[in-house]
């Protein structure tokens, strides 16, 4: 697998700083603006506004925030004070992508973000990785069930059966899995396998 | 008020120079050296006697623990809180964290690679969209851009390899092949072969000091040697090529080289006639400075009239002063920036000629935005400044200085 060009550019995306305003928070704030960042920030007795509205999140890990609570889908860097390991154990439950010291510095904030940034893309693409190759095997049975279909049908060994199957799906530009629901699902009451299989046009 | 000594009555403020004068890279150190004590005697001709800026220069011989050593005399026992010096990014990078422990503030006079802003530093020497980008935009527009790449094998040479890569590639070129070099390796032919039978309408040049000066000779004999080549047709450009450097090379081999640069000694602007007449005078007819010089002297300049207009050497007065004024330069009109720290600066772009001197091809119509993570390429230099949010409108950085000149 070819990796995709790292990201190193993040003009525009929408922090949100979860920290007491400090100097840790206000020099943060300052170096992501240099980053063309746009920045919000949130004390920590402060309500975290709603999902969706920022691209990034750095939290003070020093306190108990609610970030569990929050179902929060964005990279989060955690800013850490205490390196003990209780609340590293803290900051890793979370999922946080990366790590900045306090007290801040100008040295690491941008190592931190191409590292949250980049470890969180690579993330959301293995889980849809993982998401196509668990939907492969959930129809594994379908295929087998064509194949034995065709060969039933047209009289030919598997190896046939499943090349014509593989080269019709080609031509339909679907997977072969979708092929054999579909060729399956001329046998069957209509709507029966729609109703869990999403059909070629519901794909992005 | 934490002027350090009374001495006579004035106010005596220690400011470190912090350079090698030996070592590898010792040849092209002295004149930074030399311009950063002229820029600190006219400050104190200006100042007429309010203040002594005293300076308290340490040479490093090229050696990065000796950075950090004299660094912390500098602070600890002589008292600076203002130091001017650093060559390269790899002797920053070593003082950095001692700068910011301390908060003491140095003026980095020289070009670098970018991405990075600390508070602790005022960056009165390029970034790349000052330097690199400039010399893409014409290699792309005026030049045949496929490209062969040099250099020595550290952090300039990688940054500058791989921005002329994106850049390039975006623009349509392609690069031809990428080599590098241990530093100090001085062991080019194979290179010089392999760039005659690849005969690149471009070579980039990012190789330091006699392994650049050799490749320079022998890319110029083998060229010369070539049935079918000429000079000319292989041209190399580079960001860091400098007059000092040229008769280390020697004619004509060191002929016909472009160069970006924000500052080349055969500047016509009466603030350069006046400073090399200055600079000769102080120091000899037979010296002159270039680009990294020159800044150095720019710093000690502003550094000046900061502490001057602040009336203190606490370091964030005097970094918020240094930000509220623009100075006449020998190379233009220098301003540093609020947000980045950096400088506004005006790129040129440069061919080397006979007499070890450099004749000014293009240059920007007005000083160019500091952009140090390269955040407003491709946006027209559009870049807001701080005020941008509470306006609420993405005013440009450049509107906005036109109306600082005219109010100052």
């Amino acid at each position: 697998m070819t990796r995709k060009k790292p990201r190193m550019l993040f003009r525009g995306l929408r922090a949100m700083i979860w920290h007491d305003c400090d100097p840790n928070r206000q020099f943060l704030e300052l170096y992501l603006q240099r980053l063309g960042l746009r920045v919000s920030c949130c004390g920590v007795g402060g309500k975290l506004c709603e999902r969706g509205e920022f691209d990034l999140l750095f939290f003070d890990s020093d306190q108990d925030l609610p970030i569990g609570e929050l179902d929060l889908d964005v990279p989060m860097i955690a800013l850490v004070g205490s390196e003990a390991p209780s609340r590293l154990q803290w900051v890793l439950g979370h999922n946080a992508a990366s790590l900045i010291f306090k007290p801040v510095r100008s040295a690491g904030i941008y190592g931190s973000i191409v590292f949250a940034m980049n470890q969180y893309e690579e993330r959301l693409s293995i889980a849809a990785q993982q998401e196509r190759l668990n939907s492969k095997i959930r129809y594994r049975k379908l295929v087998i069930f064509a194949v034995l279909k065709t060969m039933r049908e047209q009289g030919c060994d598997e190896e046939q059966a499943f090349s014509g199957l593989r080269r019709q799906a080609m031509e339909r530009r679907i997977t072969i899995e979708m092929l054999c629901a579909d060729v399956l699902a001329k046998n069957l009451p209509a709507g029966h396998l729609r109703d869990t299989w999403p059909l070629a046009h519901d794909r992005p | 008020m934490s002027l350090n000594n009374i001495h006579n009555g004035v106010a005596e403020i220690p400011v470190g120079i912090l350079y090698s004068i030996t070592g590898p890279y010792g040849d092209v150190n002295a004149s930074m050296v030399n311009a950063a004590i002229l820029g600190l005697e006219e400050a104190n001709a200006e100042l007429d006697g309010s203040f002594k800026l005293k300076p308290v220069f340490k040479d490093c011989h090229g050696k990065l623990s000796t950075y950090s050593k004299n660094c912390e005399r500098m602070i600890y026992e002589d008292g600076c809180q203002h130091i001017i010096g650093c060559y390269t990014s790899a002797a920053r990078k070593q003082i950095l964290p001692l700068l910011e422990r301390t908060n003491t503030l140095l003026w980095h006079s020289a070009r670098y690679e970018g991405f990075e802003a600390s508070e602790n530093v005022l960056y009165l020497g390029a970034s790349p969209n000052q330097h690199l980008i400039p010399l893409v935009r014409y290699i792309l527009a005026a030049m045949v851009p496929e490209i062969y790449c040099v250099g020595s094998n550290y952090i300039w040479t990688w940054e500058s390899n791989r921005l002329l890569r994106e850049q390039i590639i975006e623009g349509g070129g392609r690069i031809i092949a990428q080599r590098l070099v241990t530093m100090g390796d001085l062991h080019i032919d194979h290179i010089v072969s392999e760039i005659i039978s690849l005969k690149p309408p471009v070579v980039f040049n990012t190789l330091v000091g006699e392994a650049s000066y050799r490749f320079y000779r022998a890319l110029w004999r083998a060229v010369s040697a070539h049935p079918d080549l000429e000079p000319g047709d292989i041209t190399v450009v580079s960001c860091s090529l400098c007059e000092e450097e040229l008769p280390f090379i020697g004619e004509p081999a060191s002929i016909g080289h472009l160069t970006s640069a924000t500052y080349f000694r055969s500047l016509e602007r009466l603030e350069n006639v006046d400073f090399l007449t200055r600079y000769r005078e102080r120091f000899g007819d037979d010296t002159a400075p270039s680009v990294d010089a020159e800044s150095a002297y720019v710093c000690a300049r502003i550094l000046g009239r900061s502490i001057a207009a602040s009336g203190t050497d606490a370091v964030s007065a005097v970094r918020d002063a240094a930000k509220t004024f623009s100075f006449e330069a020998p190379e233009g009109t220098v301003r540093i920036d609020r947000t980045t720290n950096h400088s506004f600066l005006t790129p040129r772009l440069a061919v080397s000629r006979r007499g070890f001197s450099f004749q000014i091809i293009w240059e920007a119509a007005e000083p160019v935005d500091p952009d140090p993570f390269l955040v407003w390429q491709g946006e027209a230099q559009a870049r807001p400044e701080t005020e941008w949010k509470a306006k609420g409108s993405s005013a440009r950085a450049r509107h906005v200085v036109d109306t600082e000149a005219k109010e100052s």
